[in-house]
């Protein structure tokens, strides 16, 4: 993209010239971009209205910020960098306030799962399907928001930070400020309430 | 170093009785092993216990293969709403109301 270049060129000779015609288009970003960030935020969230917020703040942010995006990666990589960012600060802000979990005692829906010796009471079934081709279904998209949404906001948080960002247990130990004893235990509460969820609302086997 | 070799007899019973209630942990006990393996490396005992309950429990090998999968499918998603060549046709999309709202935000 010449226009783009060009744009570059002319921001890095001089950071007080106007944006030219060229310039990255913000309205543009919105309908280039704003369905696939909307879904990001929503895998991290679960709520709608939050993710919406979320892909506004990313985007009057990237607006701020544009002519720090000097086009070494692309336009949805950047955004994307900048949406991650704002889902931490809203990751931050929510479990502050929130109360912790209650790690000591025993996670109620976790031991619904299994009999009074510990063994699985009609435990993990065979799945119909995989989940990888259950994201060409929109239905399945509604359940795994409400699966994710049925969550404690510091359990989701650190289920998406590790399965989906893989991000570093220290890191999530910092970011929901947690020892890293504790994060284990929200990631194993996490794991085994969401995969029992999605297996009673769309995994479980007809036969 | 040394004082390892030195244990007395309650001190031998204690480890014998922790590695004999590893071995025997039900599914409820092994899951959390194989959540945390994700995790860090689990003690020598503890990984032992595992793998041995995997090989002999159906339910608990699923629990694991769900949850790769899971996290396969998230990966795999996630990589996919980076890419704009790769866009999805089906998915939750921005309100009309919202897209209008941050629109109205954009321009000012």
């Amino acid at each position: 993209m010449p226009g783009n270049l060009d744009y570059i060129a002319r921001v890095s000779d001089d950071p007080h010239t106007p944006v030219n015609q060229s310039a990255p288009d913000p309205e543009q970003w919105l309908a280039d971009h704003g369905d696939a960030l909307f879904r990001y935020a929503l895998l991290h969230v679960a709520d709608r209205s939050v993710a919406e917020d979320l892909v506004q703040e990313t985007l009057l942010g990237a607006l701020k910020a544009r002519e720090s995006f000097a086009g070494r990666s692309s336009t949805r990589t950047w955004l994307t960098g900048i949406l991650k960012h704002k889902i931490c600060d809203h990751v931050r802000r929510k479990t502050r306030r929130q109360p912790e979990e209650d790690l000591a005692a025993a996670d109620e829906l976790i031991a619904d799962q299994f009999n009074q010796h510990g063994l699985w009471s009609g435990g993990p079934r065979k799945w119909r399907g995989d989940p990888s081709s259950a994201f060409d279904n929109a239905e399945f998209w509604d359940v795994l928001t409400r699966c994710l949404e049925a969550l404690p906001e510091r359990l989701r948080a650190a289920f998406a930070q590790r399965e989906i960002e893989a991000t570093p247990t220290e890191e999530i130990c910092k970011l929901l400020d947690v020892t890293a004893t504790n994060l284990w235990t929200l990631l194993h509460r996490a794991r085994t309430r969401l995969r029992a969820c999605l297996e009673r609302n769309w995994f479980r086997s007809t036969d | 170093m040394v004082s390892q070799y030195r244990l007395g007899k309650s001190q031998y019973l204690k480890r014998l009785l922790h590695i004999w209630h590893l071995l025997n942990a039900p599914c409820s006990e092994i899951t959390e092993s194989i959540s945390r393996a994700q995790e860090t490396e689990l003690p020598f005992w503890e990984r032992l216990a595992y793998k041995l309950h995997l090989l002999y429990c159906s339910a608990c090998r699923r629990y694991v293969r769900h949850l790769e999968a899971l996290r396969v499918a998230l990966r795999r998603i996630a990589g996919e709403l980076r890419d704009p060549s790769a866009d999805a046709p089906v998915g939750p999309k921005l309100s009309a109301a919202a897209r209008e709202r941050i629109r109205r935000e954009l321009r000012y």
